[in-house]
């Protein structure tokens, strides 16, 4: 496009999760501007094909489009996720779940962690855990749908789903495809370029054809070809502070019925994921390999399967970090091709959910604005790096010293933004939140208690408080056992509600 | 916890102010058990620069903790309820800024992006026509917003206007019935060791001992007056001393007046008994600069209020940021007043960035207010810079960590003060204008009916107080 024409056709690059996310997000929410859009991708090519853990913001997402839930968990064999298990991260031997809800309440101001603290010191506490629905659930392989009414223990919780995210794709290409999406099938060879504003012209595909454009929007995965290859966005490498850059994934059968979180379990030189859908359990093995080979780490995985391999393991090659620009002229980054964050937290779906949103807010309907090239790469930005933070803190919070790796991540250097927040917790148990950052409190709680990292210093006035304060902590954790004992399991609300029809 | 000689102290504050009575009051009832008291100083006489002040909706919350009632604040400070400030330009421009909402909403897009496409057709209606709060202040109506979040009613918030002097009585004879102990002569100075307050100097020759001091002693700064300041830059406004008080009539007591005039403008709040006028004046001395504490919590000493800040005096933000000075310090206790350096450093990141939000507010008035008399306007600080870049460029909200006004504030603000976007969000332009036209003149067929059943304000006071009395009395403090 020139820069001073109106934008009227939108390429999108690339047909994996990202493309047709953004093609859903974009023919549906901006249906009012007469847009065309197109999508190229190459069968050829494939996707990425891995990416099946998520997070509560998924549903938003999906809201927004008004898909029907039964439908698309149905269709992508989806189960529900309430949180997330770590086991043997603190030290080996200790496992904790970070629950998306609320542990305890606070009382008049005072932050639960403290009062549970403090009671766990006088010997009346109990787990942490068991002053949390979501947690309970999870371990007890149960669920419910959480309440719409404020006062509900059921409403201190949300929950997202555990998915086959190629079969999304497919769910989301029927979607904009209804909506006028048009697909291209063809791998792109060349890209032409204004020779004088550097805005990407048009696409040349190995067929010859050749698709123009005004706006162009790069889901070419970890290729980038579109804003890293030809508009020349710098890749910013953080391995210095997130060493991992491999994984090796599988499938295998499920044995026992499904339950409604992920297992992110710490392994020598990396950790493994095991993600239960309906039809099968997903694992990986996401390592650094300066510190352990390739073969290892498929031994590692393949020792620790619950039952035989589907197939063939799966070799993925990535790099921890962020294009410096997300967005340059006409072209804009989304997905992979913006930067990799490995999927410790379930955060890359919702990283292209982010930049969906940030770039409808924006989206150039009339010319392109350096304003809103600005705006989008600074709230991408603030995105990343404070999902970046939140992750150094699973490895940097740790005792553990088994290994070369272990030894490197308990001692590098971490970025001052996550130790001022580290040093603010560990001696006064305060938790730094803002008010554009995904994690929110309790995440960051679930992590540094679950981590060992355990305040010195207590907001003082909770030694002062009365029996009926503690007897108040009591009864929510009996009312948490009583709630759990009337719920169904996890697996019966999946077949009621959303089965796939495949053999589990 | 043994008691601590009548010269020692865990906590003592330093002032005579509201700032003091408040701090001194709120730690009482956060650690009853602990000896906290207060002097004054005789920098800090009851003189204080506010003859009125203005509490935003936060302020409920606070007075809860402190067991100080609305009745209380209505009987004994002659406080009135205030939805917003009506603010006239000159030239016959006026826009309202109220904290509650303004339309509604709609397919993902803020409600202002969809009046301007209404006013880009050609529908005749101002930006406030369609806040209830706005109707309501406008007529001087007041009722308590409703519970039910989707009722309409819903959908305004309210602060208070008090007055000062009786304001300051009444926390001080709470504070003191509450167990703080004034002590008998002024502070003259603090003792130093190793960089912290190690004893207080009495002008009666005595000393007294605390783990913790707050200096609430206003610009003198009794505790501490070497402490660095960090200037936000220039506050063009500065305060005169004309205070008008003119006896209540009729009058309304639900808005705020803000007139401006030809280098300046006057305010005009409402008490129930009282109106009471300001004006300020663009000030030209570089003294004039709005500047905080670099660190307002050094070692075992936290400055409060005039102690820490000397902001402009646009939109009366002194009670609004005690309010957050006090919160903050709430959720930062110092466990161990001997080490609390993070507590202080987190402290001060947050309290300084909420200065200089508020800054950015009142300099968005400033800039409009001498643009107005053909002076020079002080550039806007990056944030400020940034924000009105993206409003002015796509109507774009941009709001930071830390900010006292609310994004329907800074809307209001920016769209009454001719900072109109040049786009809207492609999110509102899916439904078409006549249906968006439909459905937003039907909001305002509703707030036109929910305003017209509504008393006046005086006339709900006094209906309040009578339900009080009859159903057994008004709160004990
Ligand atoms: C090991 C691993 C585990 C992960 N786990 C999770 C997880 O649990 N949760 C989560 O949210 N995310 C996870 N992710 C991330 C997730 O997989 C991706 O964010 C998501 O799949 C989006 O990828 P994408 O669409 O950007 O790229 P891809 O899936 O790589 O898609 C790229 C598309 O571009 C096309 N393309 C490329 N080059 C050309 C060309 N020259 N011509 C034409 N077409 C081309 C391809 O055909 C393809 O359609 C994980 C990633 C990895 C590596």
């Amino acid at each position: 496009m020139e820069s001073g024409s109106t934008t009227r056709r939108v390429i999108i690059a690339g047909g994996g999760t990202a493309g047709w996310m953004t093609a859903a997000g974009l023919s549906h929410q901006l249906r009012g501007l007469g847009l065309e859009i197109l999508l190229v991708e190459s069968e050829q090519i494939g996707t990425v094909g891995v990416g099946e853990a998520t997070l509560p913001h998924m549903r938003f997402f999906n809201q927004s489009l008004g898909l029907d839930e039964r439908e698309l968990m149905a269709f992508t064999r989806a189960t529900f996720k309430l949180g997330i298990e770590f086991c043997d991260w603190g030290r080996i031997g200790d496992a904790y779940i970070h629950p998306f809800g609320d542990y305890g309440e606070d009382h008049e101001g005072i932050a639960f962690h403290h009062i549970w603290q403090h009671m766990q010191a006088t010997g009346q506490a109990g787990r942490i855990d068991s002053y949390s629905l979501p947690c309970m659930m999870s371990e007890a392989g149960k669920f419910a749908f959480p309440s719409s009414r404020p006062d509900d223990l059921l409403a201190t919780y949300s929950y997202a789903y555990q998915l086959d995210a190629g079969r999304y794709a497919q769910f989301l290409r029927r979607f904009s495809e209804r909506n006028g999406v048009r697909r291209i099938e063809g791998r792109i060879v060349d890209v032409a370029q204004d020779p004088e504003t550097g805005f990407i012209r048009e696409l040349k595909l190995e067929s010859g054809e050749t698709v123009a454009g005004d706006l162009f929007i790069d889901c070419t995965g970890f290729r980038a070809l579109l804003i890293g290859e030809t508009m020349g966005a710098r890749f910013m490498d953080w391995s210095d502070v997130l060493p991992c850059d491999r994984a090796i994934a599988v499938a295998c059968q499920s044995t026992a019925p499904s339950v409604a979180y992920t297992r992110a379990t710490a392994r020598k030189a990396g950790w493994q994921w095991r993600i239960p859908l309906q039809h099968r359990i997903g694992n990986g093995h996401v390592y650094a390999s300066a510190f352990v080979s390739d073969e290892e780490a498929g031994d590692i995985l393949l020792g620790n399967l619950e039952s035989a391999p589907n197939g063939e393991p799966k070799l993925l090659r990535f790099k921890a970090g962020q294009r410096d620009r997300q967005w340059i002229g006409n072209c804009v980054a989304v997905g992979l091709s913006s930067g990799f964050l490995e999927p410790l937290e379930s955060t890359s779906i919702y990283l292209i959910q982010a930049a969906i949103t940030a770039l409808i807010e924006v989206f150039p309907a009339g010319t392109v604005d350096a304003r809103d090239i600005a705006e989008f790469n600074r709230v991408m930005d603030l995105e990343y790096e404070r999902v970046r933070d939140f992750l150094i803190l699973h490895y940097h919070a740790t005792e553990r010293d088994d290994s070369a790796f272990w030894d490197y991540v308990r001692t590098m250097k971490i970025p001052d933004s996550l130790a001022y927040k580290m040093e603010l917790f560990r001696e006064r148990g305060i938790v730094v939140t803002y008010k554009d950052g995904l994690f929110l409190h309790p995440s960051w709680v679930a992590v540094y208690l679950g981590q060992r990292v355990v305040p010195e210093r207590c907001d003082p006035r909770v030694v002062e408080l009365g029996d009926e304060v503690w007897g108040k902590y009591a009864a929510l954790k009996d009312e948490i056992q009583t709630r759990m004992t009337g719920l169904q399991s996890h697996q019966e609300v999946i077949d009621a509600y959303c089965p796939s029809g495949e053999e589990a | 916890m043994s008691p601590l000689p009548a010269s020692q102290f865990d906590l003592f504050v330093v002032g005579d102010g509201v700032a003091a009575w408040m701090a001194a009051l709120l730690m009482k009832r956060l650690q009853p058990g602990r000896a906290i008291g207060i002097a004054a100083c005789d920098a800090a006489g009851p003189g204080r620069d506010d003859p009125v002040l203005v509490a935003r909706p936060g302020f409920r919350a606070l007075m809860a903790r402190l067991g100080i009632s609305e009745i209380d604040l209505l009987e004994q400070c002659d406080a009135t309820f205030l939805l917003g400030t009506e603010h006239h330009l000159g030239g016959g421009g006026a826009f309202f800024q109220g904290c509650g909402a303004y339309g509604a909403p709609a397919n993902g897009a803020a409600f202002h992006h969809y009046f301007l496409r209404l006013r880009t057709a050609g529908a005749p209606y101002p930006y406030d026509t369609f806040s209830l709060g706005a109707a309501m202040a406008s007529q001087g109506k007041f009722i308590h917003p409703a519970d039910n979040p989707r009722a309409l009613e819903s959908s305004f918030d309210y602060g208070h206007v008090i007055e000062t002097a009786r304001f300051r009585d009444l926390l001080s004879q709470t504070a003191l019935s509450a167990g703080v102990v004034r002590t008998g002569a002024p502070v003259s100075e603090a003792i130093f060791t190793e960089g912290r307050i190690g004893s207080l100097q009495l002008e009666d020759g005595g000393h007294l001992e605390a783990g913790f001091y707050l200096d609430c002693s206003g610009p003198a700064r009794t505790l501490w007056p070497d402490n660095p300041i960090q200037v936000l830059g220039p506050a063009l406004l500065s305060q005169t001393a004309r205070v008008d008080r003119a006896e209540q009539g009729s009058g309304n007591l639900s808005r705020a007046l803000s007139t401006a005039g030809p280098s300046g403008w006057t305010s005009e709040l409402a008490l129930q008994s009282a109106r009471v006028c300001q004006t300020f004046e663009l000030a030209d001395s570089e003294e004039a600069n709005a500047h905080h504490l670099a660190a307002p919590w050094a070692g075992n000493c936290l400055a409060l209020g005039r102690a820490a800040h000397r902001l402009s005096p646009v939109h009366t933000p002194f009670l609004a940021l005690l309010e957050r000075e006090l919160d903050l310090l709430s959720a930062l206790l110092p466990a161990e007043p001997g080490a609390c350096e993070v507590e202080a450093r987190e402290y001060n990141r947050r309290i300084n960035e909420t200065y200089a939000r508020v800054h950015d507010f009142q300099t968005l008035f400033e800039i409009a207010i001498a643009t107005r008399a053909g002076k020079s306007a002080s550039a806007p600080s990056a944030p400020l810079a940034r924000k009105l870049e993206q409003f002015r460029s796509r109507g774009r909200m941009v709001m930071y960590d830390e900010e006292v006004f609310s994004e329907s504030e800074w809307t209001a603000a920016l769209i009454g003060l001719g900072h109109l976007p040049e786009r809207t969000s492609p999110l509102a332009s899916a439904a078409p204008i006549a249906a968006v036209r439909a459905n937003y003149e039907k909001l305002l067929h509703k707030i036109g009916q929910s305003t017209a059943r509504m008393p006046d304000q005086l006339a709900y006071i006094a209906h309040m107080q009578k339900m009080m009395r009859e159903s057994g009395g008004v709160d004990a403090v």
